[in-house]
Order: C-alpha cells, then structure tokens, then sequence
C-alpha cells in the first residue's frame, strides 16, 4: 500500500515509519489510536487518487488538519491518515474584490498574520489559532464574531473538495460539507471573503447578581451594533483585573461604548484572547463546550461556580468554554449528564467526533446519513465519526 | 531516563506550539513539531526527535500553559546513555578538533587565527 501511495504523492510524502504513526495516533483530546499510514497530498488531484485508491481497496481514511480536534475527531485505529498540513498556501489574494483563494490546510493564524499586512482579515478568530481553514469550515465553528457576522457561510464564496467516492467538486453550494465534519468530502481548497478589521469601542459591564446579567444579555441581544459579547465567571474576571463580579465584555461596531481609545480597545481584545492561556496556567487542563439557550445559560453558570470549573464564552450565542482541573475528569461525566439535563449540546464548538456522538440530535442525524448516502456511499471518509454509517 | 518534566505534564496537546516550530514550518509534519516532544515526555519516552529542536524556545513562548520542555537536558541525558544521532557525533568531534560545528579549518591552521 505504501508504494502505492507514494506512486501517487511521492515517497517523501507517504509513512508508516513507526514516529509517524505515533504523532498521528493523538490529538487534542487524551485518546491514542495508531493509524496504518500517513500520507500528506499536496495538490487535490494526489487526494482524488488518493481517496480512489482508498476505494478500491476499502481502506478508511481519517481527514486531519492540524490535529486539534477535542473530540477524537482525527484519529482512527488502522486507519489511514490523510493530513492536509502541506497543503497550506495562499493561491490567489485579491484586495480590489476582498476574496482570498487558499488551500485547506492554512491555519487561522497564519492566514490572518498575511493578511494584516494588507490591513484586511478574515474575521473568525476560534479559540485555538493553529485550527485550519478546512478544519473551521468542516466544523462550521462559532466564534465570538459569529455574534456579528453570522456562520463561516456567508464568507465562503466557493469551495473545492474531493467526495468519499473520488469525484471532485469546486461549487457555490457548500452545504455538503460545512459543518459535516469530513462525512461527506475532504474539502481541498476554498475561496473566502475578507474584510478591513472593524474599528471597535468596548464597554465592561460588571454583576453581582446573575439575573441582572442575563437581562442585560438579553437587551443587548437585541443590538445590532454589538459586535461581540464575552462573559467571564468571577473568577476568570478577578484574574483579569475586574474584581469578584461577573463581566460583560461588549464591543460595538460605533462609538458607543465607553472605551474607544484605539490602545485601550487593543489591550482589552488581547485581554480577552488571553483568558484561555490564562485559565490553563492555573491548572485548567480539560476543556469543553457547552451550548445553551440564554434561559439556561443561568443553571450552567451557577453550576460551574458550584463545581470550580472555569467558564468564559460567547453568552450571545449560547456557546460556552468550560476548563476542568486535571484531577476532576470523573466530574466530566457528570457535567455531560447535566448538559443533558437541561437540553443543552456539546460538539458545537469542537466538533460531535467520536466523542459527543449522542449529542446529535435525529435531524442532524438523519441529515448526515442522507449525505452520506449521497456523497460517500462505501464510508471510507472518517467513518464512525459523528454517526455510525453501515 | 532520570529527566523528570513536572511542566510537559500540564500539556493538554493543543497544538498552540507547532504554530511557531521553525522545524515544523520546514517539514510540516506532526512527529517534527514540539507538541509530539511534549507527548513523549509526558510518557517518558525519549526518541531521537528530541535532537530535532532549534533551541528557540518558540514554543514556550506561544504555550498557552508556558510548558518547557527542556530538550536540553534530555539531549544529555541520551547522549550519556549512548543515544547520539549521527549528526550530532559529527558536530561534537568538530568542535573537538576544529572549535566549530561545521569543521571548516583545515588541520594546520591552528584555531586561535580562527578566533582573531
């Protein structure tokens, strides 16, 4: 199989050298499945032969962008990985029609380090840096400028990939494979929209009292001048700086709110980015995300005070972060049990993987077995993923 | 191995660090970046990809946690039980002989001119 693979993306570009298999048996989350082979494709026609081969000797494939994936989303026992990290080039940037064309496997970061030297940005910023294109369009990650901006959707001007049955695609309809997680195609390469960094002023709202929060959230809800709307636990807000209260972050696209000096909006969006470095330095190590309706956004709350677990999100949206201690893994089940509970999802944020599997509710289900059936037909593309296929 | 990391067990494999890896930049592979160094050590498995690491110490810098894996005094700790790749026999008899890395002087010249 090796030879064979490597006939297709040369030898230096195909491994079963055992320190491979090792760096590709992990991801974000703590489980470990060795893979059979790794291979990294450079142009969408080596993953079209790829993925044909892969066909004809039935051999399933597990899509991997940067490994990020906290739910188990990249990795699969004996399986062969198809890595999009050397596909990771800027094609075409053009500043007059604001589209940048780029290859899937560019990471958030890197793309935007480029773009801001032409004072232009594409305007998600997830919660990991190193996710890749593909990995946000496969996701359909919120992040805290979904509030603003909507899904990666209405960014996405055309995209190219490469179906479970080898037939390659590059169209405007991309419901195929945004947010589907790889079910249904590996995606190659994707035009996106891009924009000037919006000029913001913020505005820091503190609360004793949750129910006072939950009103205010809910008014400026309702704001279509919000451009984002972060919340922070007391204590997350007392490392920052902003006492023992809840905080409201809020920026808006006018001059509205109270701090508008261009510095001090910078210092309080890097303030911000940095509340996940800051909760990991003390002692945070498992993460995950719930998502609630604002009604419930109240007992989750009050919950993870409850239990110490460290909480921050977008409270706009209903997606939160929840950073668990490394001894309280057991508190983990618990707290699924209780996202349950009180009609909440994980997975929105990172992914269903093989992990958040029963949080997908029967629509979504049905939806991807219908895909499934559509697009990739002899499962070999992240088979078991989300749903279980044949 | 007596290298015991109290940090690399606080890393939660998020990948942060690979983003600034000028190695992984050059070979864009998972088994060359710093996040693969952070698993092995976590299991106290020492492999020869420890000697695939610059020194920069990009990678604390962007760790959300400020993990430090000190490749360095892993590196000892492997070469003194006898693991060496064979670069990094080639660069230490170099140094030996010539007082640089590279043994550019030829074996006449005495390596004080080097220095002057």
């Amino acid at each position: 199989m090796k030879k064979k693979l490597s006939n297709i993306v040369g030898p230096s570009n195909v491994s079963d050298n055992p320190l491979d298999l090792e760096a590709y048996s992990y991801c974000s989350s703590e489980t470990q499945l060795e893979p059979k082979l790794v291979v990294w494709p450079g142009t969408t026609d080596q993953v079209r032969r790829v993925i044909l081969y892969a066909n004809q000797t039935h051999t399933p494939i597990i899509i991997r962008g940067s490994g990020t994936s906290l739910a188990d989303g990249c990795i699969g026992e004996n399986m062969l990985i198809l890595s999009s990290e050397r596909m990771n080039k800027i094609i075409r940037l053009d500043l007059k029609n604001k589209i940048v064309e780029v290859e899937a496997g560019i990471k958030i970061k890197e793309l935007n380090d480029v773009l801001s030297k032409f004072k232009m940005t594409f305007p998600f910023t997830p919660l990991n840096p190193t996710t890749t294109i593909g990995g946000m369009i496969a996701l359909d990650t919120p992040t805290k400028e979904s509030r603003f901006f909507g899904s990666i959707h209405s960014w996405l001007e055309e995209i190219e990939f490469i179906d479970g049955t080898a037939k390659h695609y590059y169209t405007k309809k991309k419901e195929a494979v945004l947010g589907k997680e790889g079910l249904s195609g590996v995606i190659t390469r994707a035009k996106l929209r891009i924009t000037e960094p919006p000029l913001l002023s913020i505005d820091i709202f503190k609360f004793t009292e949750l129910s006072e929060l939950l009103g205010k959230v809910r008014v400026l809800k309702k704001d279509i001048e919000v451009y984002f709307l972060e919340f922070l636990d007391k204590k997350t807000s007392q490392a920052l700086g902003f006492g023992n209260n809840y905080v409201l972050l809020v920026a808006y696209t006018t001059l509205k709110g109270k701090k508008r000096n261009l510095l001090e909006v910078r210092r309080l969006c890097e303030l911000l980015d940095s509340v996940h470095s800051l909760l990991r330095r003390k002692g945070y190590y498992y993460l995950q995300d719930p998502y609630v309706s604002l009604e419930k956004s109240y007992d989750l709350i009050e919950w993870c005070e409850k239990n110490k677990v460290g909480l921050h999100g977008h409270i706009s949206i209903g997606l939160f972060y929840a950073y668990f201690l490394k001894e309280d893994k057991d508190l983990i089940k618990t707290f699924k049990s209780f996202i349950k509970r009180i009609n909440g999802c994980l997975g929105i944020g990172f992914g269903f993987g093989s992990m958040n599997k029963d949080f997908i509710s029967p629509s979504q289900k049905k939806e991807l077995m219908k895909l499934k059936e559509e697009y990739d037909y002899n499962n070999i593309l992240n088979p078991n993923k989300a749903i279980s296929y044949r | 191995m007596v290298v015991k990391n109290k940090d690399a067990g606080n890393c939660n494999l998020c990948g942060v660090c690979n983003l600034t890896c000028p190695v992984y930049k050059v070979l864009q592979k998972e088994s060359a970046g710093p996040r693969f160094k952070a698993f092995l050590t976590k299991k106290q498995e020492y492999k020869e990809v420890f000697f695939l690491c610059t020194q920069c110490t990009a990678c604390v810098q962007s760790c959300p946690a400020r993990i430090n894996i000190e490749h360095l005094s892993i590196r000892a700790e492997m070469t003194k039980k006898g693991f060496e790749t064979p670069a990094n026999k080639i660069m230490r008899e170099n140094i030996k002989h010539y007082g640089n890395p590279f043994g550019e002087i030829k074996k006449g010249r005495k390596i004080k001119q080097y220095y002057t």
